[in-house]
């Protein structure tokens, strides 16, 4: 099969590259090399709608005497991201109410906010609620191996509400599996992004104050100046991955202008990803590679071609 | 005051230098803190409240009887009680203005007097009689909300930031819209209707108007009068008068060539009356007196007395006649003559009737005076024939104790139907005018506010014309330039710009004793001596209206008042204008002129300095204190005109009088939103004054204890990126609507044409521009005289299967829907059942339960059903105890997430409806990952060149960059520069412009794109209430054609444009179906002999036997036939039938 040749060759010609993992793998900046533009997209379309991770779905209302209205105040509670490893539960039935195990944790919030006497300055203490008042209820058939470490909110300090003294809420959450495709809540990244990497050449040197300008006119970091023996300051490309493709070069003398050669590496893709918490970035691009590949067979198989060779 | 004209002569000197002074427009918000808008409603009511009643009730004090010429009535002091409700059986306890407005009760007080009558002929005395109640206006002095702190109003559960100086009318917010009139006692020359040259003056007396006017007819001049038949020459009335014409009239009116020129033919044909005496002038007057006329008082004049009393009373009645000396009057009248003779020369000394320094604006408080003066005076008149009634009898039961005779129903009455429908009828002054008193427009904050500072003016709306339309240069730093309606009311209903002030009335003595110390000439002096017209330069002083006199030295005059002013020695709103043109000086101290603070200049300096602005921003000292040391002082409309006016201190000259404090603050509050105005077409200023109006936000801080008709509140509304300075000094960044979102302006698909937007379904999911709509619904349980009450009954089931009746389920066991529920259309909400004639035995109306089941089957079920087509919440319900009926509303709620249709706006006039919701992953990303909100298509650009936008887009973008909030004021912004900077120092292109790469193919777009945050507007207009269909439905009774509109679930008419493409198309069949089949086709029988209708077999009207044909007709043919029957035409139809 020529085609699998060639395939196998091209797919050999990309290159991978992490450039720096930060937050505990929660962002990430890595360069594929080789591969088409499509292919960028389709990677980072699957890591926005297609991973999967967890949200509230259900809310159980109780009582909610704060002046924030029960819809909006389950609109807000449904966009708080939680910390729990969606690979291991299973996707509800579509508007299911079940707790089972297997398919939704169990949060709830229950706050009061003391009562305060009316004469005194403390009428107007606020009691703030914030995610770290969600307590996480076990299902008794959930494995000791889920503590509650793991299961959370991302982050703790997110604001859900303020209360006024003798004011309460009690509610309980179901927080659920799904894709962002079905609701942005839950899409497990807050960035996922590529562009192709810049290329700054220079025609001709640019030396003197040229130089200077030129520097500029990019990001820091972009244009280094190097000084010869003879005291002469010239500009040199350092780092144009930096770029930050303004155009503001543009304003400069015609004589800078047309020294510059700007353009982009086709097929060189700078990615930056950024999770929202649940999963670190490396476990996200694997799931979305997971669901790409499992597309690709899915597709390979309805247009009747055999399975290609594993990658 | 320093006078241009001196200085002029002697050079101007150089202007010294002087620092910048910055930061003037914390001026401004001083004085909207306590002199805004609202203010002048609050301020007029109190004043009203205040001086006004008791001066009222002074004119109207005495009432006497024609039965016991003894008797009297007086009243001695009048005040207003707290606002007030009736709690049943007498019971009064003070109210609030949220309890007004939630049970629909009318937010009013008492009025008390003390009175004195005879009894027995003793001297009878009563305190705090009620004769009826006075709506009270919110925060006026009398309203419980008045100096209270923030605390306290929301204890009372009222909105900090409410403006105030609006009336609660039956649960109602009315206001009271300020009146824009032409000014009293002016004279005004103009050509009239019929081409003829005119100086007319509408005098106003205490209790009627006369309109007087001079006319020039072939060559001579005459006085038109509506107490005489025919036109009167001139000089006739001067003779009457008593007044020689040569040597006075000619006097005052002018005895230089040109004047004396056109006057001659004047004098020729009074000659040739042959009029020498007094008694012959009124003698000719006399016999064209109207009939019918006849003057006030019992007795009987004769007829040249009641022309005498004319003269002296009603003509030209705003200028007295002391001691039967008509000097001054016929001064007027030469005036009036003059003005006539030279503007024929002159068109330049005609009257512009548009220019606002002859308006006056009436407010609140000087409508209500008006409303109260009525109702006094119908008040007495009633006593009065009441008390003739009963002293008149002869067998009296009691003592006539006139207390209790007040109808204090018609007081109160008199109030609340002003209020109520908004009509001032006051027939003393042929006042009718209706829409004076609107419902406070709660749309979203905005709206509200600018209801407070709109004007309407008299003229009518359906009228085309264009001079009262069109902006006029001195409305300039009055009126708002950009915010008035489109259409019909254009140019009529306007608004005030931020810095207008009215003035209170004002003692004009104070003028008068100034004007004595200068060189001044009263009226006879000036005709008898040459010290006259000819010369040139006498110039005319006029105060409020009438002459006070005449001088060569008008700027001194003017300067004298001014200098008094300025010093705080008379009121600082009294005005000084010297017209070169008509030689006139002019003072004003009457109520309702339009005036504006400026700073003063003198000798090309300005007074002000930095120091004294800097206090003012630290609250140390505030406007008033500026304008009482005299570095600010109020310019009226006329004085504005004899005034040179920097706008800022570069432009500042030797003959600069003023300078502008703020630019900005000549828009108003609601165009003081818009971002750059200055960098918009105008009407683009416009459109979005009036889109402002209906962007959903949040309308007020107890939004959540309205129940109002229709509130739409967003959840999440947003301050703007970019603000301009009127924005933060009239609270809308505390009660914003709107969001900032991500915007970019590119093409997008192809669902973003004809302005139309794209929205990012992620953006939407995260609640961008989601919004809640709460609706009430509401019943009164009412009780008959018979005692019966209507009554409410809990979910019943269905004897026959034993279910709840769908309809009723959600009732509680009150009867009353319960909150929580989810209402669908049909849906029972309040279960009233009213009951039916009075022939029902008493116990029947036991109210137990068990005797309630039986009442049901009489009862006639008036139950409130759920009309809407999409399912609500319900989110409050309401009982509200009156002494014997119930008043029950209940508040449903919709969430409305935005969808495609739903309409959207930015704050410079350009809206759009949404095209496309984009998933999020589709949407184009900028190389930093960021996917916008909305793209907006900006083909919309170029053609309205709303540069504005483009330059919030900026400010916006590097605001967001460091953290600033960038000013947009109009005429002295942030500068573009600036924000451009900062893009670049951030990394960013300065054009504001940044690559993309396309969501779906994932390939770089070809254009850079212009992207960045920006505030958007949603509006209340949304699909989910305007979409509509109809496959069959309610059909009218009369016509039996589909009802029309939304509303009653309507049919979409086929109407003649459409009707004449189909006959255009050809297709008879397509029009004929849906012209009849679709519509009212019924079928008639027809007698084949006569063409009648008939209804049997056989025909009626022939009485024969013949044959009788079914006929398809559509109904409303039918109905026509036999209208015209009825109306002795008979219609006859030509049965045929086909051959085969």
């Amino acid at each position: 099969m020529e085609d699998c040749e060639e395939m196998i060759s091209l797919v050999q010609s990309i290159s991978v590259e992490i450039q720096q993992i930060e937050d505990q793998g929660m962002t990430m900046e890595f360069d594929v090399v080789g591969i088409m533009a499509s292919v960028a997209n389709a990677i980072r379309r699957a890591l926005l709608v297609e991973v999967p991770s967890m949200a509230p779905e259900t809310i159980m209302l109780q009582q909610n005497k704060s002046v924030m209205q029960d819809e909006v105040l389950g609109h807000r509670i449904g966009l708080i991201p939680f910390k729990a490893d969606p690979r291991k539960f299973k996707f509800r039935a579509l508007k299911a109410k079940t707790d089972h195990p297997d398919v939704a944790l169990l949060f709830e919030l229950k706050v009061t906010a003391p009562k305060q006497p009316l004469k005194s300055e403390k009428r107007f203490t606020n009691t703030k609620v914030y995610t770290k008042d969600f307590k996480w209820i076990p299902h008794h058939e959930h494995s000791p191996l889920m503590d509650e470490s793991a299961i959370r909110p991302v982050s703790e300090e997110i604001l859900v509400n303020i209360l006024r003294p003798s004011q309460e809420m009690d509610l309980r959450i179901h927080v659920v599996k799904g894709i962002g495709k079905d609701h942005i809540k839950f899409c497990p990244v807050s960035l996922a992004s590529y562009r192709m990497l810049p290329t700054i050449a220079l025609r001709w040197p640019v030396e003197g104050e040229d130089a200077a300008r030129l520097q500029a006119c990019f990001s820091p970091g972009v244009i280094t100046i190097d000084v010869n023996e003879e005291g002469v300051q010239s500009a040199r490309v350092a780092d144009p991955r930096k770029d930050s493709g303004s155009q503001n070069y543009l304003r400069e003398s015609k004589r800078i202008v047309s020294a510059l050669d700007i353009g982009t590496e086709k097929d060189h893709f700078v990615f930056s990803i950024e999770s929202i918490g649940a999963l670190n970035v490396v476990a996200l691009v694997k799931e979305a590679s997971i669901i790409l590949k499992s597309r690709c067979e899915y597709h390979y198989l309805s247009i009747g071609c055999q399975q290609p060779e594993a990658k | 005051m320093g006078d241009p004209g001196e200085q002029s002569v002697a050079g101007p000197p150089p202007p010294p230098h002087q620092e910048r002074i910055k930061d003037t427009w914390v001026i401004v918000k001083d004085f909207l803190k306590d002199q805004g808008l609202e203010k002048l409603h609050i301020d007029s009511y109190n004043n009203f409240i205040n001086v006004e009643m008791t001066k009222i009730l002074e004119a109207n004090r005495r009432v006497t009887s024609d039965a016991d010429a003894n008797w009297y009535l007086e009243f001695d002091s009048i005040r207003v009680g707290a606002p007030q409700t009736e709690d049943g059986l007498g019971q009064t306890r003070n109210t609030t203005p949220n309890e007004c407005r939630l049970r629909n009760l009318t937010y009013s007080a008492p009025i008390l007097v003390n009175i004195r009558y005879l009894q027995n002929g003793q001297v009878q005395k009563k305190n705090d009689v009620m004769i009826g109640k006075i709506p009270v206006m919110l925060r006026s002095q009398l309203c419980v909300l008045h100096g209270k702190s923030d605390e306290e109003l929301v204890r009372l559960k009222e909105c900090p930031l409410d403006p105030g100086g609006y009336f609660i009318a039956k649960g109602n917010e009315k206001v009271v819209l300020m009146q824009e009139q032409m000014m009293k006692n002016r004279t005004v020359c103009e050509y009239n209707t019929k081409k003829e040259l005119t100086c007319f003056v509408v005098s106003f007396s205490h209790d009627h108007k006369t309109r007087t006017t001079v006319v020039k007819k072939h060559g001579c001049y005459y006085v038109r009068f509506s107490m005489f038949k025919e036109d009167i020459p001139v000089l006739v009335i001067f003779a009457g008068m008593g007044i020689h014409y040569l040597n006075m009239a000619l006097g005052w009116i002018g005895r230089e060539h040109a004047v004396l020129e056109k006057f001659t033919l004047s004098v020729d044909e009074f000659l040739s009356l042959n009029i020498s005496k007094k008694e012959e002038a009124l003698q000719f007057m006399a016999t064209r007196l109207k009939t019918g006329i006849t003057s006030w008082g019992s007795y009987k004049r004769t007829k040249t007395a009641e022309v005498t009393q004319i003269l002296m009373g009603t003509l030209l009645s705003h200028v007295p006649t002391v001691n039967g000396c008509f000097d001054d009057k016929a001064a007027f009248l030469s005036y009036m003559v003059r003005r006539c003779i030279l503007a024929e020369k002159d068109p330049r000394l005609l009257d512009d009737r548009d220019h606002f320094g002859v308006k006056r604006l009436q407010l609140a408080g000087n409508i209500l005076s008006l409303v109260f003066e009525d109702v006094i005076k119908s008040l007495n008149s009633e006593l009065k024939t009441r008390a003739d009634k009963n002293l008149k009898a002869r067998a009296r039961v009691g003592q006539f104790d006139p207390a209790s005779h007040f109808r204090v129903d018609r007081v109160t009455h008199g109030f609340n139907y002003f209020l109520d429908t908004g009509n001032l009828n006051i027939r003393r002054f042929k006042v009718n005018r209706v829409g004076v008193a609107q419902v406070l427009v709660r749309l979203s904050y905005v709206s509200a506010v600018g209801m407070m500072s709109r004007l309407q003016s008299q003229f009518e709306k359906s009228r085309k014309v264009s001079g009262p339309r069109s902006i006029q240069a001195s409305q300039y730093g009055i009126v708002c330039p950009s915010d008035t309606p489109e259409g019909e009311g254009c140019g009529l209903t306007k608004n005030l710009a931020l810095l207008c002030h009215l003035t209170e009335d004002a003692s004009e003595d104070q003028v008068r004793k100034l004007l004595t110390c200068v060189v001044t000439k009263v009226a006879h002096e000036v005709c008898t001596t040459p010290w006259t017209y000819p010369s040139g330069n006498v110039y005319t002083i006029f105060v409020n209206g009438t002459i006070f006199g005449y001088t060569k030295s008008p700027r001194e005059c003017a300067k004298i008042v001014r200098q008094a002013r300025r010093s705080g020695g008379i009121d600082k709103f009294i005005s000084a204008a010297v017209s070169d043109l008509n030689l006139t000086v002019t003072f004003s101290t009457d109520g309702g002129r339009m005036c504006r603070p400026y700073f003063v200049v003198e000798n090309g300096r300005l007074p002000i300095q930095q120091i004294h602005v800097d206090k003012v921003r630290d609250g140390l000292i505030g406007f008033r204190d500026l304008v009482k040391v005299g570095l600010i002082e109020y310019l009226d409309v006329s004085e504005l005109n004899d005034s040179l006016i920097a706008l800022d201190q570069k432009e500042i000259c030797a003959e600069s009088t003023h300078m502008e404090i703020a630019p900005f603050s000549i828009l108003g509050v609601v165009a003081g939103t818009i971002p750059f105005p200055h960098h918009n077409q105008s009407p683009r200023n416009t459109y979005q004054c009036a889109m402002g109006k209906q962007a959903i936000g949040a309308i007020a801080l107890n939004q959540t204890n309205r129940i109002d008709t229709v509130l739409q509140v967003a959840w999440n509304p947003q301050r703007p990126l970019v603000q301009s300075k009127s924005f933060g000094i009239t609270n809308f960044d505390q009660l914003p609507a709107g969001q900032n979102a991500i915007v970019a302006m590119m093409s997008y698909t192809a669902y973003d044409i004809e302005d139309a937007l794209i929205l990012n379904k992620a953006s939407l999911e995260r609640g961008y521009q989601r919004a809640t709509v709460y609706r009430k619904m509401q019943t009164m349980l009412k009780s008959n005289s018979a005692g019966e009450k209507d009554q409410l009954f809990p979910a019943r089931t269905n004897p026959a299967t034993g279910v709840v009746y769908p309809a009723e389920m959600k009732l509680d066991e009150d009867g009353i829907i319960g909150v929580g529920n989810t209402v669908e259309r049909g849906d029972i909400v309040i279960n009233k059942y009213v009951p039916v004639g009075t022939q029902q035995s008493t116990e029947l109306t036991v109210q137990t339960h068990g005797t309630a089941s039986n009442r049901l089957g009489h009862d006639k079920p008036e139950a409130v059903k759920f009309q809407e087509v999409n399912s609500c919440h319900i989110d409050k319900v309401m009982i509200s105890q009156f002494e014997r009926e119930q008043l029950i509303k209940v508040r449903t709620s919709q969430t409305r997430v935005p969808e495609i249709g739903d309409k959207f706006s930015s704050r410079h006039g350009q809206k759009g409806v949404c095209g496309l919701i984009v998933p999020e992953e589709d949407m184009p990303f900028t190389l930093d990952g960021i996917r916008p909100d909305v793209i907006m298509n900006p083909h919309g650009i170029p053609s309205r060149m709303t540069v504005g936008l483009l330059r919030e887009l900026m400010g916006s973008k590097a605001g967001s960059l460091i953290g600033k909030v960038f000013d947009g004021s109009a005429f002295g912004e942030d500068r573009l520069a600036e924000m451009m900077k900062i893009l670049e120092d951030n990394g960013f292109d300065r054009s504001g412009k940044e690559i993309m790469t396309d969501g779906v193919t994932g390939k770089t777009l070809e254009a850079y794109i212009f992207i960045g945050p920006f505030f958007y507007q949603r509006l209340k207009h949304m699909v989910i209430d305007k979409i509509h269909a109809r496959a069959k439905g309610p059909r009218q009774t009369l016509t039996r054609q589909p009802t029309e509109g939304r509303a009653h679930d309507g049919g979409l008419r086929m109407g003649e444009m459409e009707r004449d493409c189909m006959i255009a198309h050809g297709v008879s069949s397509l029009l004929n179906e849906r012209l009849m089949l679709a519509s009212d086709e019924c079928e008639v029988l027809v007698c084949d002999q006569c063409g009648l209708f008939v209804w049997k077999e056989v025909c009626t009207s022939c009485r024969k036997p013949g044959h009788v044909s079914a006929v398809r007709m559509p109904y409303a043919c039918k109905l026509l036939f036999q209208e015209l029957l009825s109306m002795n035409i008979a219609p006859r139809m030509k049965i045929v039938h086909d051959v085969d």
